[in-house]
Formats: structure tokens, C-alpha cells, sequence
């Protein structure tokens, strides 16, 4: 579902754009804060006739625990590239990959999960030619922030009231559906197609898309789970 | 998880299918494909441009995609742990590296921005000299402003000032992003840009803010009879000073610029207000600029506040050449 340059509105490309970079922002400023702590910052100094080493104020240090959320995010985002690349027929000529918003946010919590998605999707559009470099905000906009926060936000909601495997079953098909959806409006309101047109097409190939995308998304989730036992 | 991500690689590199897939199909069905661009990429296609047949190359292809995320990860954390400091620019490197590929200040000496980007491929540079008094403080820097158009409506750029008086040395750097997506004619039209200004200055010595902050603005332009008119409203988010969060800020600016001497020169005039306390709340500029020689302009301003907290006096001279 990456979209190329061409077909968006450079108005809509920048307008997304300006969205991605500003969840992104919040996004970062929410994972900082999570793997960091503050701590008193040293300085070497001279107050008055005291030299030595000083107090000047407040710094934030990576814990632990970050450091091994950092390396947790390198590992899930490899995952997703991994799985963005492996495109599974579905008939009619067509075919579909994983989107992983989902799959990262449960493992990693929506905000991680969304620098997750981002960068993958900057790094297929540098250096991969998948998904254009002016598109990359409209495509961070469906894929890592539609995919993976509201996805995660329906995770989060249906957990309480069923099974946990189920929550994730729904959540990714409706995730892969409602980024279809974003997509469709993006191209229908840079006018490159109409609405009524755009909009059937592409929830109703995605909606067969989400099925294969819920079932590897439960598959890994688990596999992760199992693979670093009870860190998840 | 890696040898699993490996074995993911090699089924997609040997048994994924080649159908296009949702949306590609979709445009091809629906006939809208063709206004699609390819652009180049070293890895396009998931192939090596060297060895590009066959499911082997994807695999090497997805295998480089694997290694490039995880260095990326792996650097981040070595980056954190070497300087903790540095942790806001590190999320600022991952940040930028989404506009590295794409897309400050008008030309001097004004503060105000135009709504114009540096045409594809030209370049811009200006180079300032400012003696500045704040409170009874006064300073002298240098500023080099170097910009490139990378798209006809994108340009990119550094910004690098140095304090020549004491204390001497290299203050914090700018980088500097516009776009422009609306136009109208010549003289009208709207930008998006954006700014980022390093913590490279050393506090200790009393140079450079200690935060590293970003910019965001929007530019309007509109031509009033002969006179330009410029107006910005941003959005400024402070960074971390010292451990102690400052508060973030919004500024507005509108300038004026007026053709005199038949074309050959232009007088300046701007009103610069932000709703910050320090260190410089709102000033007023007044200056000039000439056109010496193709391309190269000469310019002079002369700046003052009146707030306890502004900027007392600032007078500006400098060079501005495209090419």
C-alpha cells in the first residue's frame, strides 16, 4: 500500500507530511521519555572559591530497560521489513503484505510501534524505491499512524471485553481496512480519482488483504512472545 | 527473532508472489499508474542494480534492508550511551532523515521570510556580520546561511554562526528546510518550512542556547501595488536547557519591501513579536538592499527593541549571492 509520487496532491503530500512529523514528534518525545531517566548533570566548575565538580542542573541518561527497548524496536522493525517484502497472492491477479502496525504497537506500545513503522517505510522509500520520498508523510500517515496507533487503540479497547487473541485478530483486519481507507482518501482528495470509485476498490482488496494480515501478525506476536518469554 | 526475520527474507526473495499488490493493482485497474513517477534508489525494486535477476539478488537486497535497520537501531543506542546529551539529536537524526531527501531566513537582513525557495539546482549564500546589544551586553558574530534547491519548489540549507567577540567560538547551527506549495504568479504564494537548531554551542563558555529547538512556520507572500509583502506565524519547540524545559513559543512577523533607485534596490522594513520573555520579545528593522553585480546584493539593517527583555540595538551588514 505504499504510494508512489505522482499520485498525490503536493498540497495533500506536505499537508501529511505535517502530520506525520508532528505524531512523529510526540511519538519521540514519548519513547525518550520512556527510556530515559533524569539525572543530576556534573560539570567541572568554579563558584565563589569552590572548583571541583558541580551540580548544573538536570540530564536525561538511557536506563536499562530503554536500551533493551531500543534493541526490542531494531528487532520488531526488522521484522516488519521482513514482512513488508513477502507479497502473498489473494487471486484475482493481485497480492498483499503485511502492514505490521499491529503486530509492532502490541509488542512495543503505539508509540514505539509507530517510529517503528515510520522508519521502515523511510528506509523502503530511500532505498528501496517503495513508496515516494514526497509521498513518505501520506504514507506514514496510513501505514504508522492510522495502522498502528488506531489500530492499537482498537486492540486496546476490545482487550478489555474479549480474549486477547481475538482483540488481535480484529485489530489488525481493521487496521489494514481503515489504512486502505486513509489511502482512498488521500488519493480521492488530491483529485487523481473519485471517491465513490477509489473507496470500494481498495477496502474491499484490503479487506481480503486484513485476513492474511491478522493471522501473521497473531502468529508472530505470539512468536515473539515465546522467544523472549515473558519480556513482552 | 534474527534467524526468523532471515528466513521471512528468503521466502519473500524466493516464493513471494510478483503480483502487484492492493494498490498497485488498483491503479493499473483503474487506469491512474500512469501518473505514478519511479524514482531512483540504490536497492530500487528490492533488486542490486549490479545482479538484478532472480531471487537470489532480493535476498541479498533484503538482507542489506535488515542490516541497515538494525544498524540504525544499534548506533542510536551507542549514540545514546556515548553522550547522553545527545539523545535529542539523535531522535532529531531519525526525525531529519524523513526530509534529508526533500526539502530560514529571506534574504538578508530581514528576519521575515519570503514564501520563494532557491531555484532547482542554484545555490544561495549569505553571509551577515551583526554587532548586537542586549541589555547592556554587547556581541559580535558572523552568520553563513549556504541553501541549495533540491526540487523546483524545495530547498535545504545550513546555517552556521560564530561570535567573534568574547566569548570567541562556533554557536549553535541551524538546518533549514522549505517548501512551497502554493503559487500564484510570481509574486504570490505560500511555504511550509522547517528549522532545527543544534546544541552544538558550549554553554559553559556562554555560547549557543543549550537546547536544541525546532522551528515551524508558514509563509505567506503577496505583492500590495509595487510593495512586497511577507507574513510568518510559527511555532517554536523549545528544547531541554540545562534539565529544565523551557516553555515553547509561538512568533509573527510581517515585512515590507519596497523597489528603489529603479529596480536596483529595495528599502526593508519588518515587525518581528513572539510570545516568549527572553530575549527578545518584539523589535522593529529597518534596511536596505543593492543590487551590485548579477546575482549579488549588498544589504544593511538596523534593528531595536523597547521591551526591558529585548534586543536594545542590532545593526547588520552583509552580502547575499545566488548562483
Amino acid at each position: 500500500m505504499h504510494i508512489p509520487d505522482g499520485f498525490l496532491d503536493p498540497k495533500i503530500s506536505m499537508g501529511m507530511m505535517g502530520a506525520a512529523v508532528a505524531v512523529l514528534g510526540y511519538s519521540f518525545a514519548k519513547v525518550r521519555e520512556a527510556v530515559t531517566a533524569l539525572k543530576p548533570a556534573e560539570a567541572f566548575a568554579t563558584v565563589g572559591k569552590g572548583v571541583g565538580n558541580m551540580v548544573i542542573g538536570m540530564k536525561r541518561v538511557l536506563t536499562g530497560d530503554g536500551e533493551r527497548t531500543i534493541y526490542k524496536m531494531g528487532m520488531v522493525a526488522a521484522l516488519v521489513f521482513a514482512g513488508q517484502m513477502f507479497n502473498f497472492p489473494i487471486g484475482q491477479g493481485t497480492s498483499g503484505h503485511l502492514l505490521g502496525g499491529v503486530l509492532a504497537s502490541v509488542i512495543l506500545g503505539p508509540f514505539a510501534g509507530t517510529i517503528v513503522i515510520a522508519v521502515v517505510l523511510t528506509i523502503q522509500s530511500f532505498f528501496f524505491a517503495d513508496g515516494g520520498l514526497l509521498a513518505l508523510g501520506a504514507n506514514i500517515v496510513n501505514m504508522a499512524v492510522v495502522g498502528t496507533m488506531l489500530g492499537f487503540g482498537i486492540y486496546f479497547l476490545l482487550k478489555k471485553i474479549l480474549p486477547e487473541w481475538i482483540a488481535i485478530l480484529i485489530s489488525a483486519w481493521s487496521s489494514v481496512a481503515l489504512a486502505a481507507l486513509a489511502c482512498s482518501l488521500e488519493l480521492g482528495l488530491s483529485g487523481t480519482i473519485p471517491f465513490a470509485v477509489i473507496i470500494p476498490a481498495m477496502v474491499r482488496v484490503h479487506m481480503i488483504i486484513g485476513v492474511a494480515e491478522a493471522l501473521i501478525s497473531l502468529a508472530l506476536i505470539n512468536l515473539f512472545r515465546v522467544m523472549l518469554k515473558g519480556d513482552v | 527473532m534474527f534467524l526468523i526475520t532471515i528466513l521471512i527474507v528468503v521466502l519473500a526473495a524466493f516464493f513471494a508472489s510478483t503480483n502487484p499488490d492492493g494498490l498497485d493493482f488498483i491503479s493499473e485497474k483503474l487506469g491512474f499508474s500512469s501518473k505514478g513517477i519511479q524514482q531512483n534508489a540504490p536497492l530500487a525494486g528490492y533488486k542490486l542494480a549490479f545482479f538484478p535477476n532472480g531471487g537470489f539478488s532480493t535476498f541479498l537486497a533484503g538482507l542489506a534492508g535488515v542490516l541497515i535497520i538494525l544498524v540504525l537501531f544499534c548506533l542510536t543506542i551507542y549514540l545514546l550511551k556515548k553522550d547522553n546529551n545527545k539523545s535529542n539529536k539523535v531522535a532529531c537524526f531519525l526525525l531529519f532523515s524523513i526530509f534529508a531527501a526533500m526539502p530560514v531566513f529571506a534574504a538578508r537582513p530581514l528576519f521575515t521570510d519570503d514564501f520563494s525557495t532557491v531555484p532547482q539546482g542554484a545555490h544561495e549564500l549569505e553571509v551577515g556580520y551583526y554587532s548586537t546589544q542586549y541589555q547592556v551586553l554587547l556581541s559580535n558574530y558572523v552568520n553563513f546561511i549556504i541553501k541549495r534547491g533540491f526540487l523546483p519548489n524545495f530547498d535545504f540549507g545550513v546555517e552556521i554562526p560564530y561570535t567573534t567577540s568574547y566569548p570567541a567560538g562556533l554557536n549553535d547551527i541551524y538546518l533549514h528546510a522549505k517548501y512551497r506549495f502554493w503559487k500564484v504568479g510570481e509574486n504570490e504564494g505560500a511555504t511550509f518550512r522547517i528549522n532545527y537548531k543544534f546544541n552544538n554551542g558550549n554553554v559553559l563558555r556562554g555560547l549557543g542556547s543549550g537546547d536544541s529547538d525546532y522551528w515551524l512556520a508558514l509563509i505567506y507572500s503577496k505583492m500590495l501595488g509595487r510593495t512586497k509583502t511577507h507574513l510568518n506565524v510559527g511555532y517554536v519547540n523549545v528544547g531541554i536547557h540545562a534539565g529544565l524545559p523551557l516553555d515553547d513559543y509561538l512568533f509573527c512577523s510581517f515585512a515590507l519591501e519596497h523597489p528603489v533607485w529603479g529596480e536596483k534596490g529595495e528599502v526593508v522594513a519588518e515587525y518581528v513579536a513572539n510570545n516568549t520573555i527572553v530575549p527578545n520579545p518584539s523589535f522593529i528593522q529597518l534596511g536596505a538592499r543593492y543590487l551590485i553585480a548579477n546575482g549579488l546584493k549588498l544589504d544593511a539593517g538596523y534593528s531595536f527593541g523597547w521591551n526591558d527583555n529585548s534586543i536594545k540595538n542590532n545593526v547588520t551588514a552583509g552580502l547575499h549571492w545566488e548562483f
